[in-house]
């Protein structure tokens, strides 16, 4: 049927391309619980990831087998997503993952998002939700709706979530404001060349042998 | 009148054959009409003169299509500058947890870079406040 919607995104790869590239993202999501990529591959690889702890939570001889084909390192992989992840989401029915818009990572633009595990030591939303507490409580602002929205949500299925959420707002108060309104904005990755601003520096030789 | 006397002549010529006894073909008798430009239109007409009419009038409009003055600076700059700049970001918020302004559905860059941080160097900057703490504790001890 022409003009009709893909069953999920191609982010111009074949098959093949695209199977490594959703494989090394999961990958890397289980192993440091929060990664940041473009918009796109983070929710592409999201419905890996969930299938995948959806496998651990499963079990079964089968599945297991079927994580063990999933991953390239299979052998330090499988036993988080069949242990540890699999007790952190046993009471949570679904959304095991998080994609948060972020701003470009690269020069290029392109939309960024983080993708994370909820509940995760990395979790970011949990960080955000202590952060604006910590802001609230410096400025003497009552808690608005999205943010007691936010609180149910981060605290809902983790344990002791709203012990762990207060520890957090501490340590955040703890930091200097000052120090943190003199930061500066992360500059972003170069993809372009630049030529070098400094005149009296020797220019680069130019590189006949690419293009 | 011309047009009208060629075939009569041709039919003249045409007995004046068949009583010499000659049989040639009748199309060779027949006069072409006389084109006085030799334009290159017209050339090119009698090359696809084999060819489909549609094809004929497609070249023709192909040929005749030209523009008819220089275009103004000002109207190039009309279609080139015409709504294709780029578009001003208004759909902007404040951050909740420092303040700043932000993109709306996104997260604050800064704050963004601030968790990653104190995840980074979380455990060394609380040990570093409670010392401070605690030194500040000491010396009011001291103090008094």
């Amino acid at each position: 049927m022409a003009g009709g919607a893909v069953k999920y995104r191609h982010l111009s790869r074949n098959s093949a391309h695209r199977q490594a590239l959703l494989r090394n993202l999961i990958e890397s999501l289980i192993e440091h619980e929060s990664i940041r990529t473009t918009w796109h591959k983070a929710k592409e690889t999201q419905r890996l990831a969930e299938k995948v702890i959806t496998l651990g939570k499963k079990n079964t001889e089968a599945s297991r087998r079927r994580a063990w084909q999933i991953f390239y390192r299979p052998a330090l992989l499988v036993p988080k997503v069949f242990g540890e992840l699999r007790e952190r989401y046993a009471d949570r029915p679904g959304g095991y993952t998080r994609v948060l818009r972020i701003e470009p990572i690269k020069e290029d633009q392109a939309a960024s998002a983080i993708l994370e595990l909820v509940d995760g030591p990395k979790d970011m939303r949990f960080a955000m939700t202590a952060k604006t507490l910590a802001h609230q409580r410096r400025e003497g602002k009552p808690i608005n709706e999205i943010t007691q929205q936010n609180l149910t949500k981060v605290t809902r299925f983790r344990k002791d979530g709203a012990g762990e959420l207060e520890e957090l707002v501490k340590k955040f108060e703890a930091l200097d404001p000052q120090e943190e309104a003199a930061a500066e904005r992360p500059q972003q990755k170069q993809v372009y060349p630049h030529t070098d601003p400094d005149p009296t520096k020797k220019p680069k030789k130019a590189r006949w042998t690419k293009n | 009148m011309a047009l009208a006397a060629a075939p009569l002549a041709g039919f003249v010529a045409r007995f004046q054959l068949q009583q010499a006894g000659l049989a040639i073909p009748v199309l060779r008798r027949i006069q072409f009409p006389h084109v006085s430009t030799a334009s290159p239109l017209s050339t090119s007409i009698a090359i696809f003169a084999g060819v489909s009419s549609l094809i004929r009038d497609v070249w023709e409009s192909v040929l005749r299509a030209v523009p008819k003055k220089k275009t103004s600076h000002m109207k190039k700059r009309h279609r080139q500058m015409a709504g294709k700049a780029l578009k001003d970001v208004t759909a902007l918020n404040r951050c909740s947890a420092c303040g700043r302004a932000k993109r709306a559905h996104v997260l604050c860059p800064y704050c963004v870079q601030a968790v990653k941080n104190f995840f980074k160097g979380g455990s060394k900057e609380t040990t570093v406040a409670v010392e401070t703490a605690e030194t500040a504790e000491t010396a009011k001890k001291a103090d008094v």
